[in-house]
């Protein structure tokens, strides 16, 4: 072996440690970019895809899976005639979303789904999600539409007993859902629901996926 | 004889009434009506009930002019899923203040004689056993994010 083949076999040898160096701190760098920040609530790896269902938003028109995709949503399930913890929550909703401003609110959608499809008819649904914000979605239809996503959710909701009057109430999940733009649920905020911590949490999640 | 079972049913009486919750004993506060989105048969009502006297006052009802029905609730998150509990009395502590506020005690004011708005005034009346009747203006308010509940 000469001189000029001893410095071409250097060079090579130099060249691929470097190569296999670089890969190694690169896969490295990957592999920590994907731990998840500690965020209660975040699913993150195991986050659920959602699968095709088919509800009526407050228009009257049909809101499916499609609708989720390519932006971040926040679900939340309730009915109308709640007066308590629904109102809180798309008050939080509605602070949430003005905090958010122009940059972020543009790819988040806050929506509203309907347990009571009963009662809960479009025009119904349109006047209370309006109420809150002109911008909020509020989804309804029948029974069968509404468990399409319901169901998969795992979400609870029990009606209870009619009352002589023709009222009643409804038990029904107390969460916030987050669903990311790939349709991925990805975070589930237990209640009580505080504006700025419903805020921080979702900037941090969305920081972590936009990375 | 007499004389003795008069002074009995003197002594009885002095008796019922020491034990009777004082009204001077019940102050009713910051109370305030939550607007409701419009379609909506239900408000909810918040308040503060102060018992500052020795003995334990009781909370019966509630009623106003303006709702078909007035129940007292109180809404309980397990297991991620909230559900309403209702309430057929309260007691109050001597000498603590009962609070009721957004996610936790309230009071469900069931069908308004019409949409109530913020600024309008409506009354309750919140009926203690022994210390009567209690008759106090509420003023309705929209709901604030910053009302809800800090566990």
């Amino acid at each position: 072996m000469n001189n000029s083949n001893v410095f071409r076999t250097i060079a090579i040898v130099s060249a691929l440690i470097a190569f296999g160096a670089g890969v190694g701190i690169y896969t490295a760098q990957k592999q920590r970019a994907q731990i998840p920040p500690q965020i209660e609530g975040l699913m993150w790896p195991e986050a659920k895809t959602l699968l095709p269902f088919s509800t009526i938003d407050q228009d009257g028109m049909e809101f499916g899976l499609q609708n989720l995709q390519g932006k971040w949503s926040f679900l939340f399930f309730g009915y109308t005639n709640c007066p308590d913890i629904c109102p809180i929550t798309l008050s939080v909703f509605n602070q949430v979303y003005e905090n958010l401003g122009v940059e972020h609110a543009n790819d988040t959608q806050m929506i509203f789904i309907s347990v009571d499809p009963e009662r809960d008819t479009s025009e119904r649904l349109r006047d209370y999600v309006n109420y809150f914000n002109k911008d909020f979605i509020g989804l309804g239809g029948s029974v069968e539409q509404i468990k399409s996503l319901t169901g998969q959710l795992g979400i609870p909701y029990f009606p209870h007993e009619v009352s002589a009057d023709g009222d009643y109430l409804v038990d029904h999940s107390a969460s916030i859902f987050l669903i990311n733009p790939e349709a991925e649920l990805i975070a589930v905020l237990s209640a009580p629901h505080q504006t700025n911590d419903v805020s921080s949490r979702f900037l941090k999640i969305k920081a972590f996926f936009e990375k | 004889m007499l004389k003795l079972n008069s002074i009995l049913v003197i002594l009885m009486t002095f008796q019922v009434i020491a034990l009777s919750a004082n009204p001077d004993s019940i102050q009713i506060r910051d109370v305030w009506i939550s607007e409701t989105p419009p379609g909506v048969s239900k408000n909810a009502a918040y308040l503060k009930i102060e018992n500052t006297g020795n003995k334990t006052i009781i909370l019966q009802s509630v009623d106003s002019p303006d709702f078909e029905r007035v129940e007292i609730h109180r809404s309980v998150v397990k297991d991620d899923k909230v559900s309403m509990q209702l309430q057929s009395e309260l007691e109050i502590e001597p000498h603590s203040v009962f609070q009721f506020s957004p996610g936790d005690f309230h009071l469900m004011l069931i069908k308004p004689s019409k949409r109530m708005r913020s600024g309008d005034i409506s009354s309750l009346n919140l009926n203690f056993l022994t210390a009567g009747k209690f008759s106090v203006d509420a003023e309705v308010k929209k709901l604030q994010s910053e009302h809800a509940h800090h566990h």
